[in-house]
């Protein structure tokens, strides 16, 4: 499980301080896709990246299964697999030598490392390109490459940044389709988005950020149930209109 | 830290020795470049001097004071007498030259009287300005015909003429004497390699690493920042000293191909003995973890490829301008100056190739330098620790 409480966050540009995430808390649990919704810049990554001991929160604190972000990294490092849609894995090394450099940074054995690239490589159906090089594959199979280096030490908790953007619709897919599974696995899974259809498809639960604050954090149905609206997209729009970041005609 | 360390510096050199491409640029370029350059251009000066030989010039002379001129000429090269020759024609067409003597000059010649001579050649045109060279040559030979027969006259020779006879005697230790150009050259070579190994690599594998957002993922992981970096220098680092030995490797073939016109045959390779390769090694190590050092540290301030690059240009530049500079001097004896990074190498190296080691100088320079070096790692790792690292895209 993952506990955020009343983090912020701020950085210093062009000589002035901007907040990117405000007192922000919520709540992801075991078995559950938990989703951060709002539009570029509203504080997403900055949020997962302090649950991913890659930022520390100015005020706040943050634990992943019971360990503290800022005082245990190492803990909550053993425990997280961080993924986001940005990174481009390139170079001459294939995947089944990447996750056994990703396994050894995790300090796996090595019999632990070969019997996981073979579950995974199984799993995400990467047999055929196990061998082939990382710069010769396609987008697809790139993105399952990453998949499988951001699982291989088997983390209890996912977290992915933007997780089908700049996809196509098959890759997006096989996200979409791992991501289920592994909530189903008994997974905690944090993801941000600001596709509505990805949330809707995804998450059961959602956070809408604006400006760095959390404005709504409920399951879809609560908050069509609220919101008097059977889609997020309007659900979304009202909440906008409401924190008067966009004007609804 | 230090197993840590070695996975990241095995995967890096495996994903690096991997790629045919980068691997040719890497190491043996460098080791091919100098000798074809040398190649190159040994054989087309030595096919233009050939060229130039096999020439038959066109020469005017006018006021020919003596046939056995002609004959000092015919010995050097092959021409024909063309009286049309003006200086117009010398300007506009290829080997042509014109000599001119005086009205008088044969009769000047008779009388034992000197004579001037005037070369019309154009300095636009080499093969008119080799013709020309050759005719100056022929000249001077008539003119010590002419002076040997005068002395005869009195009685003398032309050896008679030399009052004061110089013998040199190098008394350089025998394994230092032909090293200069060794020592100028090597050093620079070796600073310029180092940086031009060290920039690519190093860059790519912070701001690449970056800008490809890998970054991220592997600081997500169970290993020390400081493991991180120290993994990244020591790849680095590692491409560094393979680039400059592969250049130095490229540098000896270069002058045992370039011969004696580049310098080649006044060198005195028997200087690079295994002890002097082995301190050239040493300080080679600590030149190139200096470079590597500094690399990672810009690169990883970078955002992106770019602006790395923008950051590690000047000190790329600064480096061939020391190179430069250091060139023509001799190792100082002010202890001082070994403090400073690279220079301090430089003169280490100059003094350990003309065999002239001093253990205080290279003291200085090793202790100077790996200070250096923890100093860099010290920041790089403050760099990895802090959330600069991870400034490649906002939030």
């Amino acid at each position: 499980m993952v506990k955020v409480e009343r983090i912020t966050k701020t950085f210093d540009s062009r000589r002035k301080k901007v907040v990117a995430v405000d007192s922000l808390s919520f709540f992801a649990e075991p078995k559950s896709i938990y989703g951060l919704l709002g539009p570029n810049g509203a504080g997403k990554t900055t949020t997962l990246r302090i649950i991913s001991t890659l930022l520390k929160p100015d005020s706040g604190k943050t634990s992943v299964m019971g360990f503290d972000c800022v005082a245990r990294p190492t803990e909550v490092r053993k425990r997280i697999g961080f993924l986001t849609s940005d990174m481009k894995l390139s170079g001459n090394l294939t995947p089944k030598e990447l996750l056994r450099f990703y396994g050894e940074l995790s300090h796996m054995r090595d019999t632990d490392i070969s019997k996981r690239t073979k579950e995974l490589s199984e799993y995400l159906d990467m047999n055929n390109f196990l061998d082939k090089r990382i710069g010769k594959l396609s987008t697809g199979m790139k993105q399952k490459a990453a998949i499988a280096v951001s699982l291989v030490h088997d983390p209890e908790v996912i977290i992915f940044d933007e997780p089908t953007n700049g996809l196509d619709i098959l890759t997006a897919r096989t996200v979409t389709d791992f991501l289920k599974d592994y909530r189903d696995q008994g997974k905690t899974i944090i993801i941000s988005t600001h596709i509505m259809s990805v949330a809707e498809k995804l998450c059961n639960r959602v956070g809408i950020i604006f400006k760095g604050r959390l404005v709504e954090d409920d399951t879809l149905e609560g908050l069509y149930e609220k919101f008097g609206e059977d889609t997020l997209e309007d659900v979304f729009f009202k909440i906008a209109d409401r924190e008067g970041v966009i004007e609804i005609a | 830290m230090l197993r840590d360390a070695l996975i990241i510096f095995r995967k890096e050199l495996k994903n690096i020795f991997k790629d045919a491409r980068t691997l040719f640029a890497v190491l043996i370029l460098p080791m091919l470049i100098m000798p074809v350059i040398f190649l190159v251009m040994n054989t087309v000066s030595t096919s233009q001097t050939r060229t130039y030989e096999n020439t038959v010039y066109k020469l005017k002379i006018v006021n020919l004071p003596d046939e056995r001129f002609l004959s000092f000429l015919d010995q050097m090269i092959s021409f024909e007498i063309e009286e049309n020759l003006s200086e117009e024609s010398v300007r506009s067409q290829e080997n042509s030259i014109i000599v001119e003597f005086p009205a008088d000059a044969a009769e000047r010649v008779r009388g034992g009287e000197k004579i001037d001579a005037r070369l019309f050649y154009n300095s636009t045109s080499k093969g008119s300005s080799y013709g020309a060279q050759i005719v100056q040559n022929a000249l001077s030979s008539y003119s010590s015909l002419l002076l040997s027969e005068k002395l005869i006259e009195h009685g003398l020779t032309l050896e008679d003429l030399n009052l004061v006879t110089v013998e040199k005697r190098d008394v350089a230790p025998e394994e230092s004497q032909g090293t200069e150009l060794l020592a100028t050259l090597i050093p620079y070579f070796l600073l310029i390699y180092i940086f031009a190994g060290s920039m690519n690599i190093g860059l790519d594998t912070t701001a690449g690493e970056k800008e490809r957002g890998s970054m991220p993922v592997l600081l997500v992981n169970q290993v020390s920042r400081s493991s991180i970096a120290a993994g990244k220098i020591l790849y680095v680092m590692t491409i560094a000293i393979l680039n400059s030995i592969f250049t130095f490797i490229g540098l000896i073939i270069a002058f045992k191909v370039g011969g004696p016109a580049f310098g080649g045959g006044e060198l005195n390779f028997s200087s690079l003995s295994f002890t002097t390769l082995f301190g050239l090694f040493i300080t080679l190590m600590t030149m190139s973890g200096l470079a590597a050092s500094l690399v990672v540290l810009l690169g990883s301030l970078a955002r992106n490829m770019k602006e790395g690059s923008g950051y590690v240009m000047p000190i790329y530049i600064m480096a061939i301008v020391l190179g430069v500079a250091t060139m023509q001097m001799e190792s100082p004896d002010n202890p001082l100056l070994y403090l400073i990074p690279f220079m301090n190498s430089i003169f280490v190296m100059k003094d350990i190739i003309t065999a002239s080691f001093v253990v205080s100088r290279f003291s200085l320079m090793l202790v100077s330098n790996l200070v250096y070096v923890a100093l860099f790692i010290y920041f790089l790792t403050r760099v990895f620790n802090s959330e600069k690292i991870m400034e490649s895209s906002g939030a």
